[in-house]
């Protein structure tokens, strides 16, 4: 028996790296599952290769009718929804603030946090529907540590830390049996990661890890897994930071302390 | 059929329940053999540690019951002498001992201090000089101490030892996390929030702060976001999900089960 047989989900920008390892995860333990991601040919594989209790639909997680058309789908597919993973997420060229595309800002925040949001206000009802649910949201470390280079992407995971926790307490007082949480993975060794940085960059960045290496998306999987089962019924607004301890001490770049 | 923690050996501090029903030690306790380990319960009073021991041998897992008072340096150590000459090894270190006893900075006695910091943070710190190079030696383990919301939250000024050192513990806590980290020990803690364990109806200053005990358990359902108080299972649930390899790369992190409470508190 699965630790969330029987239950729907859905995980946007499921298609590959992190989301894809929770989709996996999640079908493993029976669940059903929706991947939702604008890169529709990988969408397609992600869902084939899962087999069976997967299906893609394509989503832009920015755009409100496209939320309201895929969850009357699911709803009318397979009967609710239990499970939310808001994983969809981009980020953003480093620049400095004074140099600043308004375009590119409003982007990273369309996607990274309007489109969680999106993605709970259109969930709500449906899991109230169905009595309760789980919504996790994949927000990031970067909402706690800043980072100079990179202010647009640490202020819209910062906001989606915020939103998570308002959410948890809407519902928690609204006896909804809805939760919400968030993950804060840290350094995560996903294919993309591996193809966009130098071998040199990546020994610097596990340098900066307590535990000496990055994690893998399996790492998050299982930690969304615990949050998406009823093993934690009673965690809501929770930000699970899964980093291998990396926010305790955040070294700067290639200035090791020790 | 394979289990989480199959393979695994639970030192489990604090496992016996101060009254019927379970509370957070026997829980965890219980739910690790039921992932697989081998668990020694070990309590401050040798029938509740043997109270845990039959629940787990009956259900047919193994468990040795210990008698050790945390706050005395030499018990902590014979305890986990015993566990290695019995067992060879501690993969789990769980710390569950804590009391809640009350009084504010000017009520509580000087001694009354001491014996709050010696049972809920100094018990860590020994504990932990104890069992950290047996973990050291076999390259990894996994430390988990419970601590409280009350590490983070304020309520009054009428549980400040039991704030105090619960605060100290995440610390500890922290520190062992990224001092260890690099050789394969990682240390995390778990935060109850209003949890309806036998622990509440112990302590007579909170029940008599209240008409009765029913009357307590709603002013603790009411105070609780969702409008119900947490039981010793979710602790324990997130102690296996932290013991298990499934969160092998979760280290230093303070994890509440409090149903929303803590998320109100920076």
């Amino acid at each position: 028996m699965g630790r969330v047989a029987g239950k729907v989900a859905i995980i946007t920008g499921g298609a590959t790296g992190i989301g894809r390892a929770i989709a996996e995860l999640l079908a493993t333990e029976g669940a059903q599952v929706v991947i939702t991601d604008v890169n529709i040919d990988a969408g397609k594989s992600a869902a084939r290769e899962i087999g069976n209790q997967a299906v893609f639909k394509a989503h832009d997680v920015a755009d409100e009718s496209a939320w309201i058309k895929i969850i009357a789908e699911v709803v009318s597919q397979s009967g609710g929804i239990d499970i939310l993973v808001n994983n969809a997420g981009i980020g953003s060229p480093n620049v400095r603030p004074e140099d600043a595309d308004m375009a590119q800002w409003r982007r990273v925040q369309s996607v990274n946090l309007e489109g969680t949001f999106l993605g709970c206000k259109h969930c709500l009802p449906a899991m109230e529907s169905s009595n309760g649910g789980s919504i996790i949201n994949i927000s990031s470390v970067a909402a706690f540590v800043p980072t100079a280079g990179d202010l647009v992407y640490g202020a819209s995971k910062a906001a989606v830390l915020q939103l998570t926790r308002s959410l948890a307490l809407h519902c928690a007082q609204g006896n909804s049996n809805i939760r919400v949480n968030s993950i804060h993975p840290g350094a995560i060794r996903t294919k993309g990661v591996e193809n966009r940085r130098s071998a040199e960059i990546l020994r610097q960045v596990e340098r900066s890890i307590p535990i000496g290496r990055m994690g893998e998306p399996d790492d998050i999987a299982y930690a969304a897994l615990y949050l998406a089962s009823d093993e934690s019924k009673y965690v809501t607004g929770l930000a699970l930071v899964v980093d291998g301890g990396y926010v305790l001490a955040p070294a700067p770049p290639g200035a090791p302390e020790n | 059929m394979t289990f989480k923690l199959d393979g695994k050996v639970a030192l489990v501090f604090g496992a016996g329940s101060c009254g019927p029903g379970w509370g957070n030690g026997k829980a965890a306790a219980v739910a690790y053999a039921r992932a697989g380990a081998t668990v020694i319960a070990v309590d401050l009073d040798i029938d509740r540690a043997n109270e845990t021991r039959s629940i787990i041998e009956k259900e047919g897992g193994s468990c040795l019951a210990l008698k050790a008072d945390v706050t005395q340096a030499s018990e902590i150590e014979e305890a986990v002498a015993k566990t290695m000459s019995t067992h060879g090894r501690i993969s789990i270190l769980h710390n569950n001992v804590g009391i809640g006893d009350m009084g504010n900075p000017i009520d509580l006695s000087e001694s009354e201090w001491d014996h709050i910091f010696a049972a809920n943070l100094k018990s860590g710190f020994l504990i932990c000089k104890h069992v950290l190079p047996i973990m050291i030696e076999q390259k990894g383990g996994v430390i988990t101490n419970i601590s409280s919301v009350a590490s983070l939250r304020v309520r009054s000024a009428e549980l400040i030892g039991y704030n105090v050192t619960k605060a100290g513990l995440n610390h500890l806590t922290r520190t062992i996390a990224v001092g260890y980290a690099d050789k394969g020990i990682r240390a995390n803690a778990i935060l109850p929030g209003l949890m309806n364990t036998p622990m509440i109806y112990q302590v007579r200053e909170l029940v008599e702060q209240f008409d009765d005990e029913e009357a307590m358990v709603r002013a603790r359902d009411a105070q609780s976001p969702t409008g119900k108080m947490g039981d010793a299972w979710d602790v324990a649930h997130a102690a296996v999900f932290l013991a298990s390899d499934e969160a092998k790369y979760i280290n230093g992190v303070l994890l509440p089960v409090d149903g929303g409470l803590s998320c109100m508190t920076v």
